[in-house]
């Protein structure tokens, strides 16, 4: 909608760069193709180096209507800063970050830790929102809900369940941190 | 009971006793008072000028100013020990710039002067009665800037984007993306081996396209060219950055994904889509070897065609059974064929060739009738005639302009095709015309000789 259409409703534009952070296949290129293309690949490829993806979200609860251009830098994992320095310039100029887990293996939910560390190196105070992956294999599940809700406190983020296999909040992990986002700018 | 050491005071004498100790108090802090109030107003003074940063900067330069004319003069051997990492670098890369732009320039004419298309160049011009340096430009024209990109180098978001064809330049967050990743990686990977002044990568070739980088602190440059750029293309590059800089330096040093502020960059960015060529000289002294060459081989060519000539004219004047109307072969050079008295057929080599060539050329092609002007301009005045809607127009120039009738209009300078009545160039403007980026268009090279005229963009 530009302003000519609709005086007094100008939308303000946004851009974004989001990192997604998390261990080997916790799914994190998987909740990108459903955010992205609404849809869910089964067969497991790992990520090399770094893939860009973009989608915008609008905002339109905010006091000004904002559109949110998302770049989303999808970076292999999960070598920590310290293994493979080349990460810390994928992560530069990042204004949020989405670290995924997999509720069915704890070393995944552990490893946040490491990551949350390597943002602060990087830059303080940056929207960050958990998501706990493949929520959908409740059966398999080694890590309660309650402990993921404790590690987002301690990490001052927001935390979701998500499932890039049927899609739940998905939509909403990512909606979650534009809001964050825009709320600094 | 009063207690010990307490003096029992009247009631009556409460009142007095109050009104003198205030007297007291009055006499000996009245001054303190004064002090105490002109102590919190200028405190209040610093840290108003504290935290207004530019009440500070107007403050501190003057001092900064002073302090900088005293090290240059007590301590200049310090100074320059601390400066030269920085502009010890820089010039260091002006110097390694000019020196591979002369080199560059010497293995050109060394290529030239040994080339046998640029021979064959110089005869055509010749025959033709063009220019040489007309027809060497134009054939080493072949270069068009198809995008500018300006991408913040931290965040590798895409701040300022312009095209000439937006439809097929689509996703270019992406592009601005990986290009930034891709920087990383260069710079990783050749950090131990690189100068501690290099400024990364410098260019991505992707199938006839590359994409020239230029970068500064904040921002990459990155301009999508077909083609060979002009010498001193880079340092238009550097130019609009510095422009750049200059009016946006703040907001890029601030950067948060805010693009809209950005807005009005995109005029400063415009010179580079210009189509003009400053090394469009024919380079100087090309030398001896090569007149001798080019001597040589035209009395080659000219023994070669006498003799061709009167070995067809003596062949054709024993077959041919009679005279025929006038027709034209297609064979290279261009030949006419002509009634002869004789009854046989004379072929006359024309003095202008005009062999058909192809080149890729941004074929700009009008949605509609549009007004074809002399100035890139919507003034009444500027018309000089109509292209018809589907006409296949050349592109030579793209400008932008801003007048009050159309503000921020952007035109596109267009060669019609050959044709007996009107003119044969003017502007159109963009947004009433398609422009093809990938479409072939046949340039007769009579034509040719005409790109040289593109000063008047």
């Amino acid at each position: 909608m530009t302003n000519s259409e609709q005086p007094g409703a100008s939308v303000r534009t946004l851009a974004k760069k989001v990192c997604l952070l998390g261990d080997f296949g916790v799914g994190k290129t998987s909740l990108v193709e459903r955010f992205i293309y609404g849809r869910f690949n089964p067969l497991y490829q790992a990520s090399i180096g770094v893939q860009t993806r973009r989608k915008v979200v609008m905002l339109d609860d905010l006091p000004q209507p904002t559109e949110v251009k998302m770049v989303i830098w999808d970076i292999a994992g999960s070598q920590r800063l310290s293994d493979n320095p080349m990460r810390e310039s994928y992560l530069r100029g990042s204004h949020g970050a989405l670290l995924v887990c997999d509720l069915t293996r704890r070393e995944t939910v552990d490893a946040l830790r490491g990551y949350v560390e390597d943002l602060a190196r990087v830059k303080v105070d940056m929207a960050v929102v958990l998501a706990a992956n493949k929520a959908d294999l409740e059966a398999e599940r080694e890590v309660s809900v309650e402990e993921v809700a404790e590690l987002a406190t301690a990490m001052d983020a927001k935390y979701l369940l998500t499932s890039a296999k049927d899609g739940r909040n998905v939509e909403a992990a990512f909606q979650a941190l534009a809001e964050m986002m825009a709320a600094v700018s | 009971m009063v207690a010990p050491g307490v003096v029992e005071v009247a009631p009556g004498r409460v009142a007095d006793i109050d009104a003198s100790l205030y007297e007291l108090r009055r006499l000996l802090g009245g001054p303190v008072d004064d002090r105490v109030d002109l102590l919190e107003h200028r405190v209040d003074d610093i840290d108003r000028q504290i935290t207004d940063d530019d009440l500070l900067v107007a403050r501190l330069v003057p001092i900064f100013d002073l302090l900088m004319r005293r090290m240059v003069r007590e301590h200049r051997d310090v100074l320059v020990e601390s400066l030269y990492p920085v502009i010890g670098s820089l010039i260091n890369r002006a110097v390694r710039e000019a020196i591979a732009n002369l080199a560059r320039r010497i293995d050109e004419q060394a290529r030239q002067a040994t080339d046998l298309r640029r021979i064959g160049w110089r005869l055509r011009a010749l025959v033709g009665g063009a220019d040489a340096r007309e027809v060497a430009l134009r054939e080493r024209l072949p270069f068009a800037v198809e995008e500018v990109l300006l991408i913040h180098r931290e965040s590798g978001l895409l701040v300022v984007h312009e095209a000439i064809d937006e439809e097929n330049a689509a996703d270019r967050d992406l592009l601005a993306g990986m290009l930034t990743a891709i920087r990383a990686v260069a710079e990783e990977a050749f950090a131990a081996d690189a100068p501690s002044d290099a400024q990364g990568l410098d260019e991505v070739q992707v199938g006839e396209r590359r994409l020239l980088l230029e970068a500064d602190r904040n921002v990459v440059l990155a301009v999508v060219v077909d083609g060979i750029e002009p010498a001193d293309y880079r340092e238009r590059m550097r130019n609009a950055l510095v422009r750049v800089r200059g009016s946006h330096g703040r907001l890029l040093e601030h950067f948060e994904g805010d693009v809209d502020v950005f807005d009005d960059a995109k005029p400063l960015l415009e010179p580079l889509f210009d189509l003009g060529v400053a090394d469009a000289q024919e380079p100087q002294g090309a030398g001896r070897g090569e007149a001798m060459a080019l001597a040589g081989a035209a009395l080659l060519l000219a023994a070669l065609a006498c003799s061709s000539f009167w070995a067809v004219r003596w062949t054709v004047s024993a077959l041919a059974p009679a005279p025929r109307a006038t027709a034209t072969a297609v064979s290279t050079p261009e030949a006419v064929a002509l009634p002869s008295e004789t009854g046989g057929l004379a072929l006359e080599v024309t003095s202008a060739p005009t062999v058909p060539r192809t080149r890729l050329q941004r074929v700009v092609v009008p949605r509609g009738n549009v007004w074809l002007r002399d100035r890139a301009t919507s003034d009444e005045d500027s018309k000089i005639g109509v292209v018809e809607r589907g006409t296949a127009l050349q592109l030579l120039a793209r400008s932008s302009t801003v007048s009050s009738s159309a503000p921020d209009a952007m035109w596109l300078r267009v060669s019609l095709p050959e044709r007996d009545d009107g003119p044969s160039r003017g502007w159109v403007r963009r947004e009433l015309v398609d422009v093809e980026s990938s479409r072939v268009l046949a340039l007769p090279i009579a034509d040719e000789t005409q790109m040289g005229d593109q000063g008047d963009q």
